[in-house]
């Protein structure tokens, strides 16, 4: 799955830290979904949708949809 | 030190006191089987002794456990299951060697082992995420 987390999180001028806290998650986690390594939970997902205030497929897209 | 490490050593630190505690009873115990003549009952109650910090132990660990983030939680998840995996095919192998008189195992050796084993493969899979 991919993400504009980087982008969205840069647009907003956070650290990593700054978004794990929202977040409550560990930064490395922030990290891991940045560089897709790790595809969040769908509660998590939402979580991070709604710390962006945007609807949870502006942030996430599927491997195959461009 | 990092905040993530900290909040780490805070949410482990009764799991570690607990192991150290059942360590040090463990020590205490093989110290006393050795020195001391004692009733089969009392040894009994000895040998069993160290269950209780062990109990201890496994219940802060699955406690800090369940306070770490979803990704974490993976990682520790992913290490157990390697872990196990590995150190039953160890002890496959340590069978086979011992079956053709090459090496006896002792059960510490698979307690060394697994921790040896759970070390590296976390170590691994922190890498693997970062």
């Amino acid at each position: 799955m991919k993400n504009h987390l980087r982008e969205l999180r840069a647009e907003r001028g956070w650290s990593q830290a700054v978004l794990a806290e929202k977040l409550e998650v560990s930064r490395q986690t922030v990290n891991a979904i940045e560089t897709q390594k790790y595809d969040p939970s769908l509660p998590l997902a939402f979580k991070i949708a709604e710390v962006f205030n945007m609807k949870i497929e502006e942030v996430f897209t599927p491997n195959h949809r461009k | 030190m990092k905040q993530e490490t900290k909040r780490y050593l805070i949410a482990f630190r009764p799991a570690f006191v607990w192991a150290i505690i059942g360590l040090a009873l463990v020590f205490a115990s093989s110290w006393v089987f050795q020195s001391v003549v004692l009733s089969s009952a009392l040894r009994l109650l000895l040998a069993l002794l160290p269950l209780i910090p062990g109990g201890l132990f496994l219940f802060y660990l699955v406690k800090g456990l369940r306070g770490f983030d979803e990704l974490q939680q993976r990682i520790y998840t992913e290490t157990a299951t390697m872990t196990f995996i590995v150190t039953v095919l160890l002890t496959f192998l340590f069978g086979s060697l011992q079956r053709a008189g090459l090496y006896t195992a002792g059960w510490d050796d698979i307690g060394n082992a697994m921790m040896f084993i759970w070390i590296c493969i976390y170590l691994l899979n922190e890498w693997r995420y970062r």
